[in-house]
């Protein structure tokens, strides 16, 4: 693209992003994806560009870039946590969505344990970790595999960006929780039985269920031609968003929706980084066995579900045996980190609480008679 | 009606029309329903006058489940308006309910308009029925198409030659109508229509029928398995029509149809067919060539590779086998039976159970000896216990045909497997069944071969079968008589071990089944042995045993009592009451209670 | 803070409302033991008798519920005033004599009750222990959970009804009994009615000194029968502590305590199972709490046992139900059972053709 379209296009933005009250850092937003441009466009004759979401910084410390060895590019958010007895929670967003999906949950976390009176938790404040998945948000995929979405693909990614994580940040003696929303739920799954790593102490899927996603996967062309092309601005893809309920709550929803568009300036919209239709051969796989591999992964476990307890039959049976612990909150929406990231905050803390074993001993008092 | 008070008089409308503002849908279903009470309070001419236009207003925005109280409503409403003269003012709103996209309402809707319409004159159904009709049958949206075919059958006997052929023209667009949803509805509808036009045989004539024959040729033509397989149900309809006027003429053409359909691609259709098989070849019955023309398909939709169509015709053997001759029976249908007593399938094979023994009447004994035992035998061993069940159910038919003797012979060994299977429903099943073998089967013969099983089933782990061996004991002894009971069971009872008797269950059922046979034996077994076995347990250690001790009694006295036998008196008085007076003083509430019960009992049965 | 593992936190928070209401409600109506004279609880003596228009009362609504049909409010709220009556005589360790059939989790599933009593025997016949959870998740916990209070009042020497962690307020809100009132009577007062009863029931059973019987499991803060004998039990569910334990723990293959991925109460392993029963003097822990596929499970080399009364649980899981008889000797039987047969149900697994497809 010319400097000139460039200057033109970044004008537009700032507009933008005036108009919604977002500050506006060149620096952090262009700074890593210049070549990257290039590559995410893909219909050279349109001027593509990525849509600013730049104040990460109200929730996260640092705005990395891992790159691997093939050039692929995962944009990651990250909060250092206090010291190495801290707990560090790792997020994977679901299907469509961003790592900015958890700012708030992030927030949370990490002010709750600050500002708490108990000092289990204000001595070993979290840290947090948030990334884009291929193809969502600012991440790149260069390799052979760029739009391949299976389950095994983002499984990868994501054993690779952990093991990178605590490799650059030195998190080798903190214990570590999985959060992971829809689809990231069955990534994270999969992750922890191939891992095996004794650091990470927990597991927790928000608003997934084996049979309900594969059910609603049937409804999704439906839910694909209904969603539209465009919008004209990001106010409109937000209002579009809360109207939809993904998420209720508009406060997030100004956070993350916008990662998940371009500009295009020849057309003159916001469109789509995503384009879910080339993650419909992929889908069927997506969620097979969850359930199953849900109850029996290694660990402490932890389902929050919206709405209702519709659980399907392993998970039925599997709670039922008491093999993980399952909450619901009946006044959130499918996007629960978004709608309720208080509540979700206070149920994560206590469930590193109970299961992170530096933290716990078990009080008796048998034998003292 | 009054008008000194004109605010009394507004008041149930205003009442009402705030109601039917409430945001709760609830409260608006409830405004609706009772609409009555306030047409009642307005009076029949502001009812017409007022009520009747605002609900016109009311009908054109709001939930469907108002609606649907809505047109319920109005079918009553008749008489509220003044009586059928002034029916025609209904109408409008109930056209606009019946054009509504939920099935619910438009149901409703085409219900109440029927109530009108059989209220109707001539005169008002031309001018203003048919045009309702005619209305909706041509209207653009599909929804006033569909209802409009529930509405000509209030009508179709009712009009002159003419309008009926107007009518029928116009239903026989609706059964060729662009919307699939319009031609279901029309060609459900039809066999109504068709059987009132059987019912009043005068109120139709050869041009009327050439219109329902090219419908009907329509229907089983569609290229929708949906609209085809309904044609079924008209053609049925239409057969016995010719039927009732002894007509002949059409039936091999109807015939080449029928077998069309039996044999048509589409499981649905030949599902169908299945279903109706015997009602469709009733209708030949006349002519035993065409009912034999029937036979081959009939094979056909037994090998069907459908279950849900092999299930259908299973269910149809003994109604069609009624209508062939023995020999094809035995020589085509048998072997096919046979192969459906394996079917893959459990539902068809459950099928079969519930129905093959309806086909043992149609044949010879050694036929039904050779054939049908041997199948039966096979489906008494199914895996799926509901096959079981349904052979168990129906075996007194077999038993009217080969006789009990070899019924039992062969279904003995049958019987002692189930009698242990493991689902108690199918234990239950034999049982149950027990009392009609015994009454057949005689005394010495019935002892040989079930004397240690029906006892057996006394110690059943489950209370269900615990329970019907006792009652099937006490039905045996009525049977067999006094002595045999005392013999075969009380002495048998009574002589089990003392380790056994120390287990509470055992005491228990010993307790019912003792206390069961005291009516049908004689009374010296009653005092010399239930008697002393019952005295024993009055001071059992539990609670349980005891409280149904104090209810034993009662029927004892009962048994004994006899108002002019004074030393039946003294017995109840010396052996009996002293027992059930130190049971009332138990220090369990529930023994105080039931001996309570008993004492007031046998005082009461006394004082007669 | 601890949190409930099946509840979110909001309710938690209204339930401290509900509490309060609750302290008012008890003291408007005056008509609760504990809130009027402060007696001590359990009290002391026998239970006096029931009068004979009670009993015509609850025999008239035994037969009612039989048939599955919910008793109106009225009579509900007459029914939990007599309950309470009747369970605050009993004790925080119920002492029960064999014969005895014990029973675990039912579920709202009214009709596999049914088939309970038709495999073991009508109660007042046979005696039963019930270890907990009667609502949620099932169609009818209404009519379920009426049905067994009733029993309890009219023949209280020949039922037990242990509390379940399904008979507390914050999980009934989630689990489905909540709206099931709201549904059946159009507000959430037999709700109220009968998770204020909930707090009276007792919370374990010796059966004959030498089966411990409760819901959940064994406690890091309960060494002897004597300790549960000392809690105050009249009270919601606690989210931790040894009333929290007995109602939620679970017994686990790895020895000592455990930490429970459940979110409440512990496991525990063979270890402490057989020092707790030498310690008590018990041959047996029975409870419920979990579901096993054949409807009881041994563990820790038969010092407990697992029963789940509630076949095809939420008419998914696929599992048999199972109750114990113990008779006078001790000897145990288990007896398994299948969903029972619902009479006009079809039992055919595909439909006949749509005509609406």
């Amino acid at each position: 693209m010319s400097q000139f379209q460039r200057k033109i296009f970044q004008k537009k933005l700032k507009e933008a992003e005036i108009k919604l009250g977002l500050s506006f850092d060149e620096e952090a937003a262009f700074a890593d994806d210049k070549p990257t441009e290039q590559s995410i466009d893909r219909t050279p004759e349109e001027t593509i560009e990525k849509v600013d979401f730049t104040f990460w910084d109200k929730y996260f410390t640092e705005n990395e870039t891992f790159q691997d060895e093939e050039g692929n590019k995962f944009n990651t958010y990250y909060v250092p946590p206090l010291n190495n007895t801290s707990p560090v929670f790792v997020f994977h967003h679901g299907a469509g969505s961003s790592g900015l999906s958890f700012s708030l949950l992030a927030q949370e976390l990490v002010s709750q344990m600050s500002d708490s009176k108990d000092a289990e938790s204000s001595q070993s404040i979290c840290g947090v970790f948030s990334f884009d998945a291929r193809g969502h948000g600012r991440s790149v995929i260069n390799d052979e595999t760029k739009d391949n979405y299976s389950i095994s693909n983002f499984t990868n990614d994501f054993i690779w960006l952990l093991k990178q994580l605590i490799a650059k940040k030195n998190l080798h003696r903190n214990s570590i929780f999985l959060v992971g929303h829809s689809l990231g739920g069955a990534i994270l799954t999969k992750a922890i039985c191939e891992l095996n790593l004794s650091q990470i102490k927990g597991l927790s899927m928000l608003d997934i269920v084996e049979d309900t996603a594969i059910n609603a996967l049937k409804g999704m062309e439906i839910y694909m031609g209904n969603l539209p092309r465009s919008f004209k601005t990001l106010d409109q893809a937000i209002e579009w968003h809360v109207k939809s309920g993904i998420p209720h709550n508009k406060k997030s929803a100004e956070i993350s929706i916008p990662s998940y568009f371009k500009f295009n300036s020849v057309t003159k919209n916001y469109q789509w980084v995503l384009d879910l239709n080339k993650t419909s051969p992929y889908w069927k796989d997506w969620f097979i066995g969850l359930s199953k591999n849900f109850v029996n992964a290694p660990g402490s476990k932890l389902l929050i579900l919206a709405g209702t307890d519709n659980l399907d039959k392993d998970l039925m049976i599997g709670q039922m045996q008491g093999k993980y612990q399952l909450v619901v909150f009946q006044d959130s929406g499918h996007f629960i980190q978004e709608d309720t990231p208080r509540k979700t905050a206070i149920t994560l803390i206590d469930f590193w609480k109970r299961n992170d074993k530096r933290q716990t001993t078990i009080k008796t008092n048998w034998g003292a008679n | 009606m009054s008008q000194e008070n004109t605010t009394e008089d507004l008041y149930p409308l205003a009442l009402l029309m705030d109601e039917l503002k409430h945001d709760d849908v609830a409260n608006r279903v409830n405004a609706v329903q009772k609409l009555d009470t306030i047409a009642l309070a307005l009076g029949s001419e502001r009812t017409r006058t007022e009520l009747i236009p605002f609900l016109q207003e009311v009908a054109q925005d709001d939930e469907d489940e108002v609606f649907a109280v809505l047109a319920e409503q109005l079918g009553h409403f008749v008489p509220l308006i003044g009586g059928y003269e002034h029916a025609d003012i209904l109408i409008p709103v109930l056209q606009v309910l019946a054009g509504t996209e939920e099935p619910i309402v438009r149901d409703k809707a085409v219900d109440s308009l029927n109530e009108i319409a059989s209220q109707l004159s001539l005169e008002q159904i031309k001018s203003n029925f048919y045009p309702l009709i005619e209305e909706l049958a041509t209207a653009e949206w599909f929804s006033s198409r569909v209802s409009s075919t529930g509405l000509f059958q209030s009508i179709i006997v009712k009009v002159e030659d003419d309008l009926r052929h107007l009518l029928l023209s116009l239903y026989s667009k609706l059964v060729q109508d662009d919307g699939p949803m319009v031609k279901r509805a029309a060609a459900t509808h039809l066999p109504k229509i068709i059987d009132l036009l059987t019912e009043n045989p005068e109120k139709s004539n050869q041009n009327d029928w050439d219109l329902i024959s090219s419908m009907f040729a329509n229907l089983t033509n569609d290229k929708q398995d949906s609209v085809k397989f309904l044609s079924v149900d008209v053609f049925i309809a239409i057969l016995s029509f010719f039927n009732s006027k002894n007509d002949k003429s059409h039936h091999q053409d109807l015939l080449n149809t029928a077998l069309k359909l039996i044999t048509d691609s589409s499981w649905r259709v030949r599902y169908m067919a299945a279903d109706r098989f015997e009602q469709i070849a009733l209708s030949f019955k006349d002519d035993q060539n065409q009912v034999n023309e029937l036979i081959e398909p009939f094979l056909l939709l037994l090998k069907d590779n459908e279950g849900e169509v092999r299930k259908a015709i299973a269910k149809q053997l003994p109604g069609f086998c009624k209508l062939i001759n023995k020999d094809i029976i035995l020589e085509k249908i048998l072997p096919q039976i046979e192969i459906l007593s394996n079917d893959q399938s459990e539902i068809v094979r459950s099928a079969l159970a519930s129905q093959i023994t309806g086909v043992t009447p149609l044949l010879e004994k050694d036929i039904v000896i050779e054939h049908l035992l041997p199948i039966f035998l096979t489906m008494l061993k199914d895996e799926y216990p509901e096959v079981k069940l349904n052979i168990i159910s129906k075996l007194k038919v077999v038993n009217d045909v080969i006789g009990i003797e070899l019924l039992t012979q062969s279904l003995l060994p049958a019987i002692s497997e189930l009698a242990k299977d493991k689902q108690w429903r199918v234990r239950l099943a034999i049982i149950e069944y027990i009392p009609l073998l015994a009454e057949q089967l005689g005394v010495s013969f019935f002892d040989e071969e079930l004397g240690d099983l029906v006892l057996s089933w006394l110690w059943d782990s489950v209370y269900s079968i615990r329970e019907a061996a006792v009652n099937n004991l006490e039905k045996l002894a009525e049977i067999f008589g006094s002595k045999w009971a005392d013999d075969e069971i009380i002495s048998r009872v009574l002589k089990s071990d003392s380790s056994t008797l120390n287990n509470f269950v055992y005491r228990l059922t010993s307790l019912f089944t003792l206390t069961r046979l005291v009516p049908s034996v004689d009374k010296p077994i009653v005092v010399n042995k239930i008697l002393p076995f019952i005295e024993d347990l009055a001071v059992d250690q539990v609670p349980n045993i005891r409280f149904n001790v104090a209810k034993s009694y009662t029927t004892i006295a009962e048994a004994l009592f006899h108002k002019d036998d004074k030393e039946s008196i003294e017995f109840i008085d010396e052996r009996i009451l002293p027992i059930v007076e130190t049971l009332k003083t138990d220090k369990d509430a529930d023994v105080k209670y039931f001996a309570s019960q008993s004492y007031d009992k046998i005082v009461a049965l006394k004082a007669t | 803070m601890e949190l409930d593992p099946d509840v979110p936190m909001e309710d938690a928070i209204e339930d401290q409302s509900l509490e309060e209401d609750e302290q008012q409600h008890l003291s408007d109506d005056q008509v609760f033991y504990n809130n009027q004279q402060q007696p001590s609880i359990p009290k002391q003596g026998p239970l006096p008798d029931l009068s004979s228009s009670n009993i015509n009362q609850l025999d008239e609504w035994i037969e009612h519920l039989g048939k599955c049909q919910p008793l109106s409010e009225d009579n509900v709220r007459n029914l939990c005033k007599m309950a309470i009556d009747v369970l605050t005589f009993e004790e925080n360790v119920q002492p029960v004599n064999v014969p005895v059939t014990i029973c675990g989790d039912v579920h709202g599933q009214f009709h596999d009750l049914m088939e309970l009593f038709k495999i073991g025997g009508p109660c007042p016949d046979t005696n039963y222990l019930f270890m907990g959870d009667y609502v949620d998740r099932g169609y009818y916990s209404v009519e379920t959970v009426s049905y067994l209070v009733c029993m309890k009042v009219r023949y209280p020497n020949r039922i037990t009804i242990l509390r379940g962690n399904h008979e507390s307020r914050q999980i009934t809100q989630v689990y489905g009994f909540y709206d099931e009132c709201l549904r059946k009577y159009g507000s959430a007062t037999v709700w109220k009615l009968f998770t204020d009863l909930f707090d009276y029931f007792p919370i374990t059973a010796l059966v004959d000194n030498k089966i411990f019987c409760l819901h959940g499991g064994l406690s890091p803060m309960i060494e002897t029968i004597d300790q549960v004998r000392e809690l105050d039990r009249i009270q919601e569910v606690p989210h931790e502590g040894p009333m929290c334990d007995l109602l939620w723990s679970d017994p686990d293959d790895r020895g000592g305590w455990g930490i429970s991925p459940r979110g409440a109460g512990f496991t525990f392993g063979q270890d402490i199972s057989e020092q707790f029963n030498h310690t008590n003097g018990l041959s047996l822990i029975a409870r419920a709490h979990q579901l096993v596929m054949e409807g009881y499970s041994w563990s820790h080399q038969e010092s407990v046992v697992t029963i789940f009364s509630a076949p095809n649980y939420c008419y998914r899981c696929g599992n048999q139900a199972a109750i114990m008889e113990v008779d006078e000797q001790h000897n145990r039987q288990f007896l398994q059972y299948d969903p029972s047969v619902r009479p006009g149900e079809p039992t055919v697994t595909r439909k006949t053709p749509d005509y609406f497809l």
